[in-house]
C-alpha cells in the first residue's frame, strides 16, 4: 500500500532506501553505530534481493578504494562509515572527488577519538568538508532515507559528477524505531534514472584516471570542482522539489524555515538536534518570543546567500554546533555564518542518547 | 559566547540559550565567554 507507515529501525529504513536506489557496487568495513546499516545490506544481497556486488573488506580504506576502482568502470557504488572509519578514509576521498565519481555514502555521525566515545557529535563529517563531497544533514529518519535517492540523482548529474555524504546522527537516528515510510521501488525507478556515465575504465577504450598534473593544470581540476559545486547549489533545491513531486515529501532544498519569517532571534543548526529545537521554539513562541529556527541541510555547497536572505532581520543568531575547531573557539556552522552579523552565539554540544 | 555541553540536548538547555542569546544582545555577555551548560542537563 502507498504510504503506508511502519515502524522501523532507522539504519533499516537508510539500508532498503540504498536497495531501492539499485546500486552495483557496495563496500563498507562495519563500525558503531555505522553497523546495522551494512549488516542489512549485506542480508538484502545474500538473500538475493539485490542485484549488486557486496564487497567485504579488510578496511575503511579498503572500502572507498574498492569503490573508487567500481566507480570509475561505470558502477553506481554505496557505503558508509562514521567516525574513526571515515577519518581512514580522508586520503581516498580527495580521490573519489578529483576523479569526479559520484560515490554515495551515509556518514553516521559520531564523535572522535580520544577519549574513545561511540555517541553522536558531527566533528567526523565536519572534519571532512573539504574534499570535495557534498554535504547533507539529516533531521530525522525519513529524511535520512529520502536523501539517499536525491544525492544520487544530484551526485550523478553530468554537470556535477561529484561524491556526496548523507549525514544521520548516531543513535539518535541510526539506532531509533519511528514509523517511516519505506521508498517504493517503482516510485524510486521514476524519480531516479538509471546511471549510464560517459567516461568509465574500458578496456576498449582505455584512458586514464587521476593521472599525473603538473602546477598549471593542478589548479583546474580544483577550478572545475568549485564549479560543479556550484551547480550543485541549484540542483539540490530542483531534485528536492523532483522528489517532492514523486513521493509528496519535502525537507528544504539547502536550508528549511520554520517560524522564521518575523524572528528576532533565530537559531541554526544541523541534524537531529532540529526537532527539539522545533519544540522549544514552540514553547518560546507561546511565552511572546520573537524566535524562530534556521535548518542547514546542506553544509557543502555552503547556501550563504540563501542563508543571508533567511535571516536578514534577525537581531541574535544563535548557531549550535555539534563540532569545534579547537584553538578558534568556534565550531563549523559558526565560522560559515560569522561574517555576515555583528553579533554571534556559538554553541558546542556532544550529546548521545 | 561558547558553551559546553554534553549527551542529549533537551529543551530546557535550548531554553537557557535563548536566555543567553538575549543577554548579548545588551552587551552583558563577551563574545570570549565560556559557559559550562552541563548544569541544563540534569
Amino acid at each position: 500500500m502507498r504510504n503506508r507507515m511502519v515502524v522501523v529501525e532507522g539504519s533499516f529504513a537508510v539500508a532498503h532506501a540504498v536497495k531501492v536506489s539499485r546500486p552495483h557496487v557496495i563496500s563498507a568495513y562495519p563500525i558503531t553505530p555505522q553497523t546495522h546499516i551494512v549488516e542489512d545490506l549485506a542480508q538484502f544481497a545474500a538473500d538475493g534481493e539485490m542485484n549488486c556486488e557486496y564487497m567485504n573488506v579488510e578496511s575503511e580504506f579498503s572500502a572507498i578504494s574498492a569503490l573508487i576502482g567500481a566507480s570509475a568502470a561505470g558502477a553506481r557504488t554505496y557505503s558508509s562509515t562514521t567516525s574513526q572509519g571515515l577519518a581512514l578514509m580522508h586520503e581516498a576521498l580527495f580521490n573519489a572527488s578529483g576523479m569526479r565519481l559520484p560515490i554515495i555514502m551515509t556518514v553516521v555521525n559520531r564523535a572522535l577519538s580520544a577519549p574513545i566515545n561511540i555517541w553522536n557529535d558531527q566533528q567526523d563529517s565536519i572534519s571532512q568538508r573539504d574534499t570535495g563531497w557534498i554535504q547533507l544533514y539529516a533531521e530525522d529518519v525519513q529524511e535520512s532515507a529520502d536523501t539517499i535517492p536525491q544525492l544520487y540523482k544530484i551526485a550523478e548529474d553530468p554537470d556535477i559528477l561529484l561524491p556526496a555524504m548523507t549525514c544521520m546522527d548516531g543513535f539518535i537516528l541510526s539506532h531509533v524505531y519511528e514509523p517511516v515510510i519505506l521508498l517504493e521501488q517503482s516510485l524510486t525507478d521514476e524519480f531516479l534514472p538509471r546511471y549510464s556515465p560517459e567516461i568509465v575504465l574500458d578496456p576498449k577504450n582505455p584512458m586514464s584516471f587521476g593521472a599525473f598534473a603538473d602546477p598549471s593544470t593542478y589548479t583546474e581540476f580544483r577550478y572545475k570542482q568549485e564549479k560543479a559545486m556550484a551547480v550543485a547549489l541549484n540542483r539540490i533545491e530542483e531534485v528536492a522539489n523532483e522528489f517532492n513531486d514523486v513521493y509528496g515529501r519535502y525537507y528544504g532544498g539547502l536550508i528549511d524555515g520554520y517560524l522564521l519569517d518575523d524572528a528576532e532571534i533565530v537559531i541554526m543548526a544541523m541534524g537531529s538536534v532540529i526537532g527539539t529545537i522545533k519544540d522549544a521554539i514552540d514553547e518560546l513562541r507561546s511565552e511572546g518570543e520573537s524566535i524562530g529556527l534556521l535548518k542547514v541541510r546542506s553544509f557543502r555547497p555552503f547556501p550563504a546567500d540563501a542563508i543571508k536572505k533567511a535571516i536578514k532581520n534577525a537581531k541574535v543568531v544563535i548557531t549550535l554546533d555539534k563540532n569545534i575547531s579547537i584553538g578558534k573557539n568556534e565550531g563549523a556552522l559558526c565560522t560559515e555564518v560569522k561574517p555576515a552579523f555583528t553579533i554571534q552565539i556559538f554553541v558546542f554540544l556532544s550529546s548521545g542518547s | 559566547m561558547i558553551g559546553f555541553g554534553g549527551r542529549d540536548i533537551p529543551i530546557s538547555m535550548i531554553r537557557n540559550l535563548v536566555t543567553k542569546a538575549k543577554l548579548v544582545e545588551k552587551g552583558i555577555f563577551v563574545e570570549s565567554e565560556i559557559v559550562d551548560l552541563r548544569e541544563d542537563l540534569a
